[in-house]
């Protein structure tokens, strides 16, 4: 049951393909088109006045009441099936955001994990749809609420699992970067403090050094709060602190370029 | 016979024909390995000092042009250090994955205005659906208008998310 369907392009994804794009200019990190692809969000077609037809034959006039049982059954059963086919595009658009992210080698057991957990999502959409072949009206009202419950304690939790590893794993090639530009700003200070003792410099660089060590730390809370599963809100508070200290690290290391350019010679 | 005529007969003294064949013949055939060798070396020499030569002269192309700076290599100090562009570029990076985390989940088909054509086909599944009872053809004339009149409407018209769907169908 797949019907023409359209592309839509949320701002979400716009913001999120451009600053992919943007990363990967900078960094080489391969995620735009993984990054992407996770936004794309399939439109199912299925419209409130689809779902209005269900009323309009309960109404019919001119219909028997057995055409109106049968007509009613067909509606349901086409759109309950274009309901589970549009949540199984979901599904299939998270894999192929999960499988073309390259993670560190000690996250990827958790990546093989988020697999496992969507091919299980995949396969309950599929049991599903086979029970609809088999139902009543009141067996298609069923599993559309089978299906609404299993996707508020299951899926959702999951779905934003796999965004936040997802978005987890791109930040590690921005701390890389930032590791080694603390290494050769760390050469550059003890070389200058050397020769001409500075305190303002050695001050700026102790900020950065200490903004770079609580980056680390929310980094790895995070990748813990991913692999023990704990929820989705906090890791994702725990990502955006890590952000948030990286960000500041960078404000450090400017200022530390800013005094560096004043003491070198023009 | 005087000394001095004796000795103007040396210059006519000639060696035997059959020896000087032989020895020409011993001097042609000996091995010469010694002075290839040595010009082989002479000419690999020659070989490196044109290459040298060349990458010396390429080297200071390219710092007359700018190409390459070689404090930068050599220096104690990282020159990425001072680089405010390069540092721009990685905070700005920065920067952007914040704005994605900060942004909320995408959500699936959420409020996505359907197109035309993704209705049109669904009414005419619809249709067909429904056009295979005979006495029902009234009805899909009926619900023709019905989703005529709704699609006017832009509530109508916007797709729902998987979980406004789903809930709607369970009544």
């Amino acid at each position: 049951m797949h019907y023409p369907k359209t592309i839509a392009v949320s701002a979400f994804s716009i913001l999120f393909a451009a600053g992919a794009v943007f990363v990967s200019g900078f960094l080489g990190a391969p995620v735009a088109h993984a990054a992407a692809k996770a936004t794309i969000a399939d439109e199912c077609g299925v419209t409130q006045a689809d779902v209005a037809q269900i009323v309009a034959v309960q109404n019919g006039p001119t219909l028997a009441y057995a055409d109106e049982i049968k007509q009613e059954l067909v509606l349901r059963k086409l759109l309950v099936g274009e309901t589970i086919d549009c949540a199984q595009r979901e599904v299939q658009t998270l894999q192929g955001s999960l499988a073309s992210t390259s993670a560190p080698g000690s996250a990827q057991q958790l990546q093989s994990q988020l697999t496992g957990d969507l091919n299980e999502a995949a396969g309950f959409y599929n049991n599903e749809l086979a029970k609809l072949n088999v139902v009543g009206i009141a067996g298609t009202k069923e599993i559309a609420q089978e299906v609404l419950t299993w996707r508020a304690g299951t899926f959702l939790p999951l779905s934003e699992n796999v965004n936040n590893f997802i978005l987890w794993a791109q930040n590690q090639n921005l701390f890389s970067t930032a590791q080694t530009r603390m290494t050769q700003t760390q050469r550059a200070v003890a070389f200058i403090e050397g020769a001409t003792p500075n305190p303002a410099l050695q001050t700026a660089l102790d900020s950065a050094q200490s903004s770079f060590n609580d980056a680390q730390t929310e980094n790895a809370a995070a990748e813990a709060a991913l692999t023990q599963n704990l929820s989705p809100d906090q890791t994702l508070g725990l990502i955006k602190q890590s952000l948030g200290s990286l960000s500041n690290t960078y404000k450090g290391f400017s200022n530390v370029s800013t005094i560096v350019s004043g003491i070198l010679p023009q | 016979m005087k000394l001095s005529d004796i000795l103007k007969q040396f210059k006519n003294i000639q060696p035997d024909a059959d020896f000087s064949r032989r020895s020409r013949a011993e001097i042609l055939l000996s091995p010469q390995s010694e002075r290839r060798t040595l010009r082989g070396v002479f000419a690999f020499l020659h070989v490196i000092e044109t290459g040298a030569a060349v990458a010396l002269a390429g080297f200071f192309i390219l710092i007359l042009t700018g190409s390459f700076s070689p404090t930068a290599s050599i220096a104690p100090i990282q020159y990425a250090v001072i680089d405010p562009a390069g540092l721009h570029a990685e905070a700005q990076a920065i920067d952007m994955q914040i704005q994605l985390a900060d942004i909320v989940y995408p959500q699936v088909t959420s409020t996505a205005t359907a197109t035309p054509a993704a209705s049109a086909a669904l009414t005419k599944a619809f249709a067909a659906v429904l056009g295979t009872s005979k006495a029902s053809s009234s009805a899909v004339a009926a619900t023709s208008t019905a989703v005529a009149s709704t699609s006017a409407s832009t509530a109508a018209t916007t797709s729902l998310s998987v979980d406004q769907a789903l809930q709607q169908l369970t009544q």
